[in-house]
Order: C-alpha cells, then structure tokens, then sequence
C-alpha cells in the first residue's frame, strides 16, 4: 500500500499530520526562544551585566 | 542611554506562567472541539478538520507583519534621535517577523496538505496561494537580511523590506475576494460555515492567538538581553578587555 492508497483509506492521516505540524513549530519555535533565553542569561552573567548597572544601546 | 535590566520581574513571569497555564487549556479545548466534537463536513468528511487550524494560524498571521511595519518605522525615525527606543523599535521588529515566518508556514503547509486530498494537487499558483506566498519569502528575505548581511546598514534596509511586506498584507487578504481563486472565498464572514463548527475555530484562534503573543513577547525580551549583550561586547572590545569579550559558545556578538 502506497502513501497516496494509504491516504485515501484514512484521510484523518492529512489532519493528524496538519496538527503535527501546527504544534511542532509553535512549541518548536518557542523551545528555541527558551533555549537561546538561557544562554544569553549565562552570557549576561558572565559579563556581570547588574540588574540595576543598564548600559549603552548603539 | 540607560537601560532597565532585560531579565523580567516575579511578577511578570508569574503572570507569564499563568498566561501559559490559560493557553494550554484553550488550545486543549480547541483540539477537542476540532477532532471530537465538530462534525465532519457533508463533501469533505475529516480532512475538513484542517480547516480548524489551518484557518486560525493562516490568519494570525497576517497581523505580525503590521507590528513588524512599526518596529520597523519606529527604528528607522529613532536610530538618529533616541538610541534606546531605536533598539527597543528594532527588538519588536524581529519578534513580530520570526512569529509571521512561522505563521506563514504553518499556512502553506496545513494548506498544502488539505489540498492534496480535496483539489487533488498540492500548489497551484492562483492570487491568494501566490501572495501568501510572496509573504512568506518576504520575511525570509528579511531574516536572511539581518542574519548574513555583513553590511552596516543590515537594519536600517531590513526595515525598508519590512514596509514592502506590510503591502503585501492587504493584499493577500484581500485576493479572495477580488478575484476569483482556486482557494476557497471567505467562508467564515460569508456564514458559509455551519455553526456547529464554529467553537472549533474560535477556540483555536483564541489558543493559537494566545501562544503566539507569549512568544512574540519572549522573543522581544530576548533580543533585548542580546542588544545588551552585543553593547557589553562591544565596549569591552573598545576598552581592549579580552576576558570580557570573548563570547560564549552559542551566543552571537550581536543579535539579529
């Protein structure tokens, strides 16, 4: 049974494969974000950036 | 100029948290509501439950390219006036042109996939599949921009790209219903849609709604921490500190 066969017996591997998607990119891209959030905190501490010290943007 | 501390109060991540917590259930609720409850429609049987997240995302996403438009505009009205608010300007503008490439693609692949099945193709090239299209490669374009332009003037023309995007914005939206399309017109403000399938596509939208503006907003706070970062960097380089300025591994000199 070939994918197009298998796919025309059980349309509900479309939607099924449609949701897969839509949640592993919204939650993919939001496990980047916190992934490169801890990383620049750790580069932020190493340069002992303080809470209170601010910096120059530009 | 000074800044306040990129890292957010309890308060905030408190609020963050149940923010969360709200849209985990709402997104929960929408899955239940799009499999379980929702009937299967009368032609297209279950691959109509595409529809339900297809629609949601496909058109959120067409709202981040307008915050994309102000950051942009802001950064470019600011960058000689008001340091501070020119990176506060151009950290909303990443954000809001990350979540529209995700959005996007989540559009034409949900798309892609609902079609097969129904039209019996994948792609065709008709006015909407094309400009939603040209959107997406829009924001690559402009991500690629930013990312590998060596340029010192990367951000000032990533934003001149991010107003030619907003104008394919209109329309996109509006190619439905100005020209006769392959896709399908507007089905939810025609009252085409049965109202027993209504709950599933706004509980999704409230959800996907929801996500997506907690990650525009952590996104936006992240590229704040790099602005910060790049700016300690950059100072230490000025001042000939090596031991503040070798970076750490993963964490770009300046972020993008």
């Amino acid at each position: 049974m070939d994918i197009e066969e298998f796919a025309r017996l059980h349309p509900i591997a479309y939607v099924h494969l449609a949701y897969a998607v839509v949640w592993g990119l919204q939650f993919g891209y939001a496990a980047w974000i916190a992934v490169q959030w801890r990383r620049a905190g750790r580069e932020e501490r190493r340069l002992k950036l303080s809470e209170t010290k601010g910096t120059n943007l530009i | 100029m000074q800044t306040s501390s990129s890292t957010p109060s309890k308060n905030t991540q408190l609020f963050a948290g149940l923010w969360l917590l709200a849209t985990l259930a709402v997104l929960a609720v929408g899955y239940r509501q799009a499999i379980f409850v929702a009937p299967a429609e009368a032609t297209m049987g279950d691959v109509f439950r595409i529809f339900f997240y297809h629609v949601p995302n496909a058109s959120l996403a067409l709202v981040p390219p307008y915050i994309n438009l102000l950051g942009s505009i802001g950064y470019l009205y600011w960058r000689g006036k008001n340091p501070d608010r020119a990176a506060k300007s151009d950290a909303l503008a990443i954000a809001a042109a990350e979540i529209t490439l995700m959005l996007t693609t989540i559009g034409l692949v949900t798309g892609m996939l609902w079609a097969r099945p129904i039209w019996g193709i994948w792609w065709t090239f008709d006015e909407r599949l094309t400009t939603y299209l040209l959107l997406w490669l829009l924001y690559v374009s402009y991500i690629l921009l930013r990312r590998l332009s060596s340029s010192g003037q990367a951000y000032t023309l990533a934003a001149v790209v991010s107003i030619f995007a907003a104008v394919d914005v209109p329309i996109t939206f509006m190619s439905i219903r100005w020209w006769r399309t392959q896709h399908p017109g507007p089905v939810l403000t025609s009252g085409k849609v049965d109202h027993s399938m209504l709950p599933a596509v706004f509980w999704n939208l409230a959800g996907w709604a929801m996500f997506s503006l907690l990650t525009l907003s952590f996104r936006y706070l992240l590229e704040r921490r790099r602005q910060r970062i790049a700016v300690a960097q950059a100072e230490a380089f000025l001042t000939d500190d090596p031991a503040v300025f070798a970076p750490a591994a993963g964490v770009p000199l300046r972020g993008y």
